[in-house]
């Protein structure tokens, strides 16, 4: 079906009509079957981010929302919770009562059980009869909101019953983790796209999603002024920071089983990285930015055994206080185990061999219980060659920075030095700010509705392709395999509430730069 | 200045501090932080307007778009009081509650020459750096002398020609302001009016297989408000329609217009509209073997039926916020200039039609 349409693009050219307007396209008609749909997920993410688009008039007016479950409930009582979910958790609050009335009437619950056959030929039918009630053409979207654990059999019987393949286009979201290691993820890429062809299947990264985020890619290629200066003959040094003030939130034991390097340096900090260390791409179609992306990710320097304690510290947290309150320590929260090794803390040093950063050190850090909740891609450049302003300046002078804050008080800040007033030759750096928040008064939507958005437009560009993932854990695997040979009894720890254990500060200062403070 | 504050409030109260000491600064004459405009807007009032209407329509737009507005307002009565000049700050209330300056509102009430040389005004009252739009408030017209120094000074005039009068004519100026070298770009209220139509139609050719049947339109109904404006927008819509295929003018019909297109001819006919609620009712493509048949069920969509062998697509929506002044103008400072070609070449056509 897809490439009938792409032969038929190509013979037929582009559409004229469409010059000019290449803005807010509105998707066709669909049908969310949400696997999870009476999970956290969905209340918290995905139902909220649905009713938001409705408000702002970008859903198709015929599209039906089924959520699948174990839980016995009726179609009325599901709608209930989902309201009362969305009260709680919609970024826009309580909904329109009217508006919320038209939205609801296409919720809808299917009881079931994801393991069984007879499950999805029951679906099949609720579909058919909804999908004709609604209009939605018979295009599908099946969302994978449940425990990871189940994907593999969820995929294999969707394609035994044959809603890989539906009367339109057929969909499927897949929500990270994407594997808890390589083979894993290998294992789930094989099963996936032996299913669904790799056009039909949408991993989500909600970083992706963040405004701020894409804003990476417009002002690195909608300027003039940076590309010339970003590679390695400007750039000394970048850091990235993704720092939770959070603890565990009643997901002691998921995180158990993760830890940090897999819940967000092996998704969504790579992202990051990938984004700001990438090449320009050839255009703003998804395989072309995500070539780029996978390239960046596949010249990430392997790190030998015996690099990686040299190279990678982590930690846990123990107990201390955040916003003038007490926490405990990790080893003492619900889920975990009181000989817990899982970092909760991580900070690295990579390299990435190629043309453009060759030698330059990207520092990573991640952690929950940090000082505040902050995410931050720092530029720092290169020192002036021949300082002309020294001698007044007993500090010396500090390089250049280019910040971009993700979150919060999203923006893009410069560090630059400039003289201070008097008769003196004095030089102190002074910032140029710019804050999202007071350029545009638009608030930007949640990551989820970007992306929901996305996924019935058919747009994969914010979504990771199969080799993104893969490149992503093989660049992470000698991490974990270092640490599985070698368990730590135990980490060391940093207290809560503060920027992480002082060992961190090592890996930098040994090439003469220090954490940014944020 | 200082608060007292309960410690998960602390940072907003500090904006609100900031907030506080900005307005300070701002009544002992500091500049205020310019970095946060966008744009400068002149708008021009040629009868007596009120402050307060003036900001009404203002702030939904700054409140986006943060903005210096200069308002030019025709006004004998008050340019002779004591203080014809009033300025303000305009401020909206963020996600977080804290109020925070969106725009700065600058009103002056002129008379006689003054108006008519107020681009000096708008000049030496303009923010340094960022673009100067103006909002027109009218049809564009020749020898007006502001109109003609705004072309100077400004980068984009917007005008609206849903305020035509007399077709022919206006459209005639429009074509050569639009397609004339001035320093300012002229963009049209009438042209985002008319932005949702395009959409829906843009889209239902999106698929590929229906493109084939618009090689092959015979005919292009539409029902227009029996209004200068309507016949305006109608002309706008199909000199879009028209350009976009390469269609070019025949002749005049008694409905109409017949326009050449390539090795067929495609018939124009306006049908005047039941309605008073839009400018256009409804847009009928039809060829041999299709229609594409777009109306609006109600002020906010726009519907197309698909009906054809080819198109698997059968029904199109689009969504917008209704045209009212301050959407219009806002959809002009996001997206007005963009893609100029395609409105001056759809402009050219109109303007073929109009004075056929
Ligand atoms: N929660 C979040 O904020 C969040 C954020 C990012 C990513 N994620 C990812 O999203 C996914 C879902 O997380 P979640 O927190 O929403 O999980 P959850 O609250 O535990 O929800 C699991 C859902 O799956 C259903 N389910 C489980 N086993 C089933 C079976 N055998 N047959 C039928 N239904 C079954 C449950 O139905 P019943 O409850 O009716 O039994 C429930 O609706 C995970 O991959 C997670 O990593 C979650």
């Amino acid at each position: 079906m897809s490439m009938n349409v792409q032969a038929l693009d190509t013979a037929l050219g582009v559409n004229p009509l469409r010059e000019g307007l290449s803005f807010q396209e509105a998707p066709p008609g669909h049908t969310l079957i949400i696997f999870g749909g009476s999970g956290d997920l969905a209340a918290r993410k995905l139902i909220p981010a649905l009713y938001n688009l409705e408000r702002n008039a970008l859903l198709p007016s015929s599209l039906a929302v089924v959520g699948l479950g174990r839980r016995p409930m009726d179609h009325q009582s599901y709608r209930v919770r989902q309201h009362e979910a969305t009260t709680s958790f919609s970024r826009t609050g309580k909904p329109d009562p009217e508006l919320w009335n038209a939205f609801q009437q296409g919720l809808y619950y299917v009881r079931g059980d994801f393991s069984t056959h007879a499950g999805y030929e029951d679906l099949k039918r609720e579909l058919a009869e909804i999908e004709t009630r609604h209009g939605t053409g018979g295009n599908r979207i099946f969302y994978l909101a449940t425990q990871p654990s189940l994907f593999p059999e969820i995929i294999r019987l969707l394609g035994e019953t044959g809603l890989n393949r539906g009367p339109g286009a057929t969909r499927i979201v897949i929500e990270k983790p994407f594997g808890r290691d390589l083979a894993t993820a290998l294992a789930l890429n094989t099963i996936t796209n032996n299913v669904f062809d790799e056009s039909q299947i949408y991993r989500i990264d909600h970083y992706l999603g963040k405004e701020t985020v894409q804003n990476v890619l417009v002002l690195r290629f909608a300027n003039v002024i940076f590309e010339p200066v970003w590679n390695r003959r400007y750039v000394d040094s970048v850091q990235i920071t993704v720092a939770e003030s959070v603890g565990l939130e009643g997901r002691g034991t998921y995180y158990e089983e993760a830890g940090v390097l897999r819940d967000m340096v092996q998704n969504h900090i790579m992202q990051l990285l990938a984004l700001v260390a990438m090449e320009p791409p050839v255009d703003f179609q998804a395989d072309s930015i995500r070539d780029e992306k996978v390239k960046v990710l596949r010249a990430l320097r392997h790190l030998e055994p015996d690099q990686v304690a040299r190279n990678v510290m982590r930690a846990s947290y123990g107990a201390g206080f955040v916003d003038g309150r007490e926490v405990p320590a990790y080893r003492d929260e619900d889920g975990v185990a009181p000989d817990s090794t899982t970092e909760t803390y991580l900070a690295a040093r990579l390299l990435i061999d190629n043309w453009r950063w060759k030698g330059v050190p990207f520092y990573l850090r991640s952690g929950k219980r940090l000082a505040k909740r902050a995410s931050e891609i720092a530029i720092q450049f290169n020192e002036v060659p021949h300082l002309l302003f020294g001698d007044s300046n007993p500090d010396g002078v500090p390089p250049n920075v280019l910040a971009l804050r993700i979150q919060p008080d999203e923006g893009v800040s410069i560090t630059f030095e400039a003289k201070q007033p008097g008769l003196g030759m004095r030089v102190r750096p002074v910032r140029m700010d710019f804050g999202y928040g007071q350029s545009f008064a638009e608030e930007s939507p949640d990551a989820y509705e970007r992306l929901l958005l996305d996924v019935m437009l058919g747009d994969q560009t914010l979504f990771i392709r199969r080799d993104e993932t893969e490149a992503a854990w093989r660049a992470v695997m000698p991490i974990l395999e270092a640490w599985e040979a070698d368990p730590a009894s135990r980490l060391p720890t940093y207290e809560a509430g503060r920027w992480g254990p002082r060992q961190a500060g090592d890996l930098l200062r040994a090439d003469g730069f220090r954490w940014r403070r944020l | 200045m200082n608060l007292t504050t309960s410690l998960a409030d602390t940072l907003p109260t500090l904006a609100r501090l900031h907030e506080q000491a900005a307005r300070q600064a701002a009544s002992e004459g500091a500049e205020l932080n310019a970095q946060m405009l966008l744009a400068t807007i002149v708008a021009r009032y040629p009868g007596p307007t009120s402050w307060t209407d003036i900001e009404a329509e203002t702030e939904p737009v700054v409140t986006a778009y943060p903005s210096r507005v200069i308002a030019l307002v025709n006004d004998p009565d008050t340019a002779q009081t004591q203080e014809p000049v009033r300025v303000g700050l305009l401020s909206a209330r963020q996600s977080n509650g804290v109020a925070a300056i969106r725009g700065e509102l600058l009103t002056a009430a002129l008379q006689g020459r003054a108006f008519v040389e107020g681009a000096a005004i708008a000049a030496s009252w303009s923010a340094s750096g960022i673009p100067t739009v103006v909002w027109w408030n009218g049809p564009a017209v020749t020898g007006d002398h502001l109109f003609e120094d705004m072309l100077d000074i400004a980068d984009r005039i917007l005008v609206d020609s849903s305020a035509v009068t007399d077709l022919p004519a206006d459209f005639e100026v429009l074509n050569d302001v639009v397609q004339g070298s001035h320093h300012a770009r002229v963009t049209d209220a009438l042209w985002l009016r008319l932005l949702a139509w395009r959409q829906a139609f843009a889209q239902a050719f999106d698929q590929p297989a229906a493109r084939i049947d618009l090689e092959h339109v015979r005919s292009v109904e539409l029902a227009v408000q029996q209004s200068p404006g309507g016949h305006a927008a109608a002309l706008l819509l199909v000199g879009w329609i028209a350009s976009r295929l390469g269609w070019r003018l025949d002749s005049r019909t008694a409905q109409g217009w017949r326009l050449a297109a390539g090795d067929h001819e495609v018939d124009v006919i306006c049908e005047p509209s039941s309605t008073t609620d839009g400018l256009i009712e409804m847009v009928r493509l039809s060829a041999p073997t299709s229609r594409y048949l777009a109306y609006m069920p109600s002020p906010e969509d726009i519907v197309v039926d698909c009906q054809s062998d080819l198109a698997p697509i059968t029904h199109v929506a689009v969504r917008r916020p209704p045209p009212t002044r301050p959407r219009l103008r806002l959809d002009d400072l996001v997206t007005g200039g963009a893609h100029y070609p395609v409105f001056q070449q759809s402009v050219a056509l109109a303007r073929t039609l109009a004075t056929a």
